[in-house]
């Protein structure tokens, strides 16, 4: 879902209003098609008005918490029944995953796995808690957030703790019956589940909208770089690039007519670096992270050292690598803005800093 | 009373009537009713609207990417809300004649 981008294309108020709506919707637990159809449409009417400079309170009423009630309906039980199947179909990839990834450090052939017994304790707990979760995030969770930001988000976090804890301290427990299932079994009934979703899921999306894809994620991959507009990021480099062109002018480097071409130049490296630091950030670090895995005595701890390492390079990535490629997109924007405007570079960072976004 | 109570009466009809003047959508149906005097009406209470009419088949819902990028529903009105429309006007006059009786006669 790339809601966080919709957020970063609005200011102020209308940023305050839609992620408040983003985080109701979250936290009353509806499916994500539902929340990118919603949003899509809040998004555009919200980014309409930014546009035209109406007031939030005009578009979306004075109380956000009425708003997000209302605009989002009643949860009914088609709600309820989509959210938990969606949920369920996930936590079903999740486990298939799991199982083969067993599967991958066994030491017997296909056939031995599918008879061996796995206790189904964790699988009980899990579905336990998850549902236990949920349900505190629709009655309490929601509603806060609608009233008051910061004591939904502080709510949130405290309740994924309490779920964490919750799952730590149930792997400990064992239930008082005879829990174990051959594996087959298990696979059986997760990949039903898996194929029978996935076709209700498509049939229903294509008579609703022609094509088995989520047309709202498809939609905005496809335009997510030319709506994106990011102002505080479009201070930052315009202001950037001033300072760089009164050093540059100084030193007799550049002129103002030759600045936006030294800039173009630039671009072309930063795509270029862009691309090569993805592919190294996957090649380099993955291997090592597999050959945690493959040489560790015991299963579990290679799987932590696998999860610290894919940890270490999500946050590298999202530190790093995603505000470079954002970077990337907003330096391509205005160069190509300055390009149409046939004003010259430093002349384009003036009147675009006077604009009354920036 | 406030105005809130009385406008729920009648918003479902005048969106309708907004949308049978042409296809339109969201942002442009809040517009056209605060020029008509709806002031206080917001999209938390259009956006259900709409979207009770559009299950109740009395709007035409089409999707497309609007000039700013994200996807937009432009709504236009079916044959069945037309016929909704009409009778809407006629209950609307029926109650307006009568509650004018009533209050300045």
């Amino acid at each position: 879902m790339n809601v966080n981008e919709m957020e970063k294309n609005l200011t102020g108020a209308y940023n305050e209003a839609f992620s408040t709506a983003v985080q109701y919707a979250m936290n009353k637990g509806y499916t994500k098609e539902k929340i990118n159809e919603s949003m899509s449409d809040l998004y555009d009417l919200l980014l309409t008005a930014q546009e035209d400079g109406r007031p939030v309170e005009k578009v979306i009423g004075k109380d956000i918490s009425y708003f997000c009630k209302n605009y989002f309906g009643k949860y009914s039980v088609s709600d309820f029944l989509k959210s938990t199947g969606e949920f369920i179909f996930r936590a079903c990839i999740f486990l298939v995953s799991w199982e083969l990834l067993n599967f991958v450090f066994y030491s017997g052939g296909f056939i031995a796995y599918m008879g061996e017994k796995a206790d189904i304790t964790p699988y009980i707990f899990g579905l336990s808690i998850a549902i236990v979760t949920n349900v505190i995030s629709f009655f309490v969770v929601a509603p806060l957030t609608a009233k008051n930001r910061k004591a939904g988000d502080w709510s949130n976090i405290l309740l994924c703790a309490a779920m964490f804890a919750a799952v730590f301290l149930s792997t400990e427990y064992k239930l008082p019956i005879d829990a174990n299932v051959k594996v087959w079994a298990i696979l059986t009934i997760l990949v039903s589940y898996i194929v029978i979703y996935f076709t209700i899921r498509s049939v229903i999306r294509y008579r609703k909208y022609g094509t088995i894809c989520d047309i709202y994620k498809k939609a905005f991959k496809e335009n997510w770089k030319k709506a994106y507009q990011d102002y505080p990021m479009q201070k930052g480099v315009l202001e950037g690039w001033q300072w760089r062109y009164k050093r540059l002018l100084k030193k007799d480097k550049v002129t103002e007519e030759t600045f936006l071409e030294k800039l173009k130049k630039e671009q072309k490296i930063n795509i270029a670096a862009d691309k090569v630091t993805t592919v190294l950030m996957v090649v380099l670090v993955l291997p090592f992270a597999f050959d945690i895995l493959r040489d560790s005595e015991a299963l579990w701890a290679g799987l932590i050292g696998v999860a610290v390492f894919c940890l270490i390079e999500f946050i590298a990535y999202s530190i790093f690598l995603k505000p470079m490629k954002k970077l990337t997109v907003v330096f391509g924007k205005l160069l190509n803005e300055c390009e149409k405007s046939g004003m010259t570079m430093p002349k384009f960072i003036e009147e675009k800093l006077k604009e009354h976004k920036i | 009373m406030d105005n809130v109570q009385l406008m729920k009466g009648v918003l479902e009809g005048c969106i309708l009537g907004i949308i049978a003047k042409g296809e339109t959508y969201g942002y442009e149906i809040l517009l056209s009713l605060e020029k008509c005097g709806f002031e206080d009406v917001g999209e938390g209470t259009v956006y259900p609207i709409i979207t009770r009419l559009d299950k109740g088949g009395y709007i035409a819902c089409r999707r497309a990417k609007s000039p700013l990028g994200p996807m937009r529903k432009y709504y236009s009105i079916t044959p069945t809300g037309e016929k909704m429309l009409e009778e809407f006007k006629a209950r609307y006059e029926r109650i307006t004649e009568s509650a004018k009786k009533v209050l300045y006669e």
